[in-house]
């Protein structure tokens, strides 16, 4: 399945600049934003944490993309950072007592995220759930997750199938 | 037991239909199980309305990430690139507007550290330190009443922009079977038809959208309740609450309850399927569409009324058809067109995306009969003997070993040509276990029987109408048991006939014979289903 783009005329400036073969932040961002917020997603505790994730990732990026030589590899890069941004909130989160909870209140306009779905999909193993979070945000097709995880179609697709299966037990158990 | 245990064996299979990455053979092999087995059609079930949940969640994710897309946009100055932040514009040219939190980090290219306005201020000394905290005061009060805004729901105009950029009213995909896709390289004038990627179960189609099958059926639900099964070949543009169809057939069904419970048509937008040639409007019904190459339409209606009029402005005609009335739009010579009444098949229509699948009346060996009396459905005779038009009914024997049981007690037991295990016959005789089926309304080409044989001592061969199912390979018969007492599994998909079907089973005796009061000499157990697709 093809996701549909949300912006996907991107402006004259931003296309001469990318003809050039540089890498741009909006396309950066208009590229790998689900993929980055799938592996932030897949590697925090809900959409809040990962959405908070996702713009160190980005400011990480425009910050030290000089350093990548390879745009090819951009995605690939990005989703390491992303990775390792995750292990840096959580580290940061341990360091931290939070003094009061704070309340759920569904924001105006912001369409509100089904917690359950995520919990459950919280519960499954680290590269489940990647892989199962990859593939519903950034397309639906294994070839890409595969790309994106160094992998083969073949375990990407048998990895995908075992996670759906795994999830939806979970979700028949939490129902029950 | 059994049938249990090969149904949670089939459960990662069913999985990967549901999210379109099951391959072709094993895709169709679901699809016939789930025509006789309720409990996987229910878990195809469950997990389809995951799929929806899920779907649900990623939409709502994708239109925050637009909203994040879209402050970067606004928020990123036209630089030439990333490596070249050095030379972004001074502030001035920043847009205005909110200030995006991704603009208030301290390490950001962007932040004015490396521009000669804010580098002046830093080589000021203590003043600069001044300048410094009221700038990041002014920064982080903005980013406040940028989070402050967007919390209590001052971001109409931003959602406005995500919703325009979501695409119109469309259809989604809800079923398919077998379904074929054209090999049509992607050109600009073919940019709107779905490829096939886009065409998994559960995924949307939106408005405008070109749909092309060459083969199978695909099932479409439109936001008003309505569904179309495209049947292919076909070519349709998916609307708002209908579609044109180009080329093929279709079979368009509206149930829309009101409070009485009665069928209505939705109003003042009606779910209509337009064609070259005419403009097909449902009035609350299930009928049937189909465009010729030519581009004449003709419409059948299962139940219900359909409006048809004349697509031809020049030449406006319009019926109204009632259940089982055909009405054909068809060119007549020279430019001029007639509608008038024809007789059509209604057949030819596919009403649902799996058909209809009915059990085919076989049953296993000794089924609901009582131990030393006659099958009531399988007989037996020697092999070579049958010119007998009429073999002696086979006898029910007693078990011989618990693990040659039938997976479910009571739907087959062991049947022999004697009635005993003690009266042996000739080492080496083959005889013929043989059963009959009327397909009566099914259609032969969608048959199948699936089952497991056991056989005292070896199996030797099956047929169905005379004609082996598996032929021997190299002198070697494929049923023979060779790794121990296993029962062998089997399936005949092919080789059916209209009306009354014939299917035999082949056993020898064992050489050399069993001790007498151990085994018997000859015996089968057969545990076989299956089922077919109504149809003529």
């Amino acid at each position: 399945m093809r996701w549909i783009t949300m912006n996907s005329a991107p402006n004259h400036a931003q296309q001469d600049r990318e003809a050039s073969g540089a890498i741009t932040p909006e396309a950066l961002f208009h590229r790998y934003a689900r993929a980055v917020f799938a592996v932030c997603l897949a590697n925090t505790r809900n959409y809040h944490d990962a959405e908070d994730v996702m713009q160190s990732v980005f400011l990480k990026a425009t910050t030290t993309i000089s350093t990548l030589r390879d745009p090819e590899q951009a995605k690939a890069w990005l989703l390491q950072v992303a990775r390792r941004k995750c292990i840096d909130f959580h580290r940061r989160e341990r360091q931290t007592v939070p003094l009061l909870e704070e309340p759920s209140s569904p924001s105006v306009g912001v369409p509100a995220i089904d917690d359950r779905l995520h919990a459950a999909i919280q519960k499954l193993p680290q590269e489940y759930r990647e892989t199962l979070v990859l593939y519903y945000l950034d397309g639906q097709s294994c070839a890409t997750v595969a790309a994106s995880l160094s992998s083969t179609e073949t375990a990407i697709r048998q990895r995908l199938v075992r996670a759906r299966a795994m999830l939806h037990n979970l979700l028949q158990e939490e129902e029950l | 037991m059994q049938l249990q245990r090969e149904c949670n064996d089939r459960f990662e299979d069913i999985v990967a239909y549901v999210l379109g990455e099951c391959d072709p053979k094993t895709a169709l092999e679901l699809e016939m199980h789930f025509a006789i087995c309720e409990q996987c059609r229910t878990t195809r079930g469950q997990l389809a309305a995951e799929e929806t949940r899920i779907h649900s969640d990623v939409q709502k994710i994708l239109e925050r990430l637009a909203w994040a897309e879209k402050a970067v946009q606004q928020a990123v100055p036209p630089s030439p690139s990333l490596p070249a932040c050095s030379q972004a514009p001074p502030p001035s040219e920043m847009p205005s507007g909110s200030l995006p939190t991704i603009l208030i980090r301290d390490d950001s290219p962007y932040n004015g550290r490396n521009r000669p306005f804010v580098a002046y201020f830093s080589r000021v000394g203590p003043f600069s330190y001044f300048v410094s905290a009221t700038l990041m005061c002014v920064a982080a009060l903005a980013a406040w009443q940028y989070k402050i805004a967007d919390r209590l729901g001052h971001v109409e105009s931003d959602l406005e922009t995500v919703v325009r950029h979501l695409p119109a009213a469309g259809g989604r995909i809800t079923d398919m079977s077998q379904c074929r896709w054209p090999d049509v390289p992607p050109t600009a004038k073919n940019q709107a038809v779905a490829e096939p990627l886009a065409l998994a179960l559960n995924s949307d189609v939106p408005s405008g959208r070109k749909v092309q099958i060459e083969s199978g059926l695909l099932e479409i639900a439109f936001r008003s309740g309505a569904k179309v099964i495209l049947q292919g070949p076909a070519a349709f543009e998916v609307g708002d609450n209908g579609g044109f169809l180009n080329l093929g057939k279709l079979t368009g069904k509206f149930e829309n309850k009101s409070k009485s419970g009665t069928t209505q048509s939705p109003r003042p937008n009606p779910f209509a399927i337009r064609t070259p040639t005419a403009v097909v409007t449902d009035l609350g019904t299930e009928f049937g569409v189909e465009v010729d190459d030519l581009g004449q339409t003709t419409s059948y209606v299962f139940r219900g009324r359909v409006r048809m009029d004349s697509a031809i402005h020049t030449d406006p005609r319009s019926v109204t058809l009632k259940s089982h009335e055909a009405a054909r739009l068809e060119f007549t010579d020279g430019q001029k067109i007639e509608l008038r009444s024809v007789d059509v098949d209604p057949r030819q229509f596919a009403r649902r995306v799996h058909p209809e699948r009915i059990p085919i009346g076989i049953s296993g060996s000794g089924y609901d009969a009582q131990p030393g009396h006659p099958d009531p459905r399988w007989k037996v005779f020697r092999a070579g003997q049958e010119a007998d038009p009429t073999p002696p009914a086979a006898l029910l024997i007693g078990a011989i070993r618990s693990t040659w049981q039938p997976a479910i007690q009571g739907q087959a037991q062991w049947i022999g040509p004697t009635m005993t295990w003690h009266q042996p016959v000739p080492v080496g005789a083959v005889f013929t276990f043989r059963t009959d089926f009327d397909l009566k309304d099914g259609k032969p080409e969608t048959a199948f029987l699936r089952g497991r044989a056991i056989a005292i001592s070896s199996l030797k061969a099956i047929r169905l109408n005379g004609r082996e199912i598996s032929p021997s390979e190299e002198g070697k018969p494929k049923y023979a048991w060779e790794h121990g007492h296993m029962f062998q599994p089997f399936s005949i998909d092919h080789g059916f006939v209209a009306g009354n079907n014939v299917l035999e089973i082949d056993v020898e005796s064992g050489d050399p014979p069993p001790p007498p009061g151990d085994f018997s000499a000859l015996g089968l157990l057969i545990e076989i289903g299956g089922s077919v697709e109504v149809g003529p």
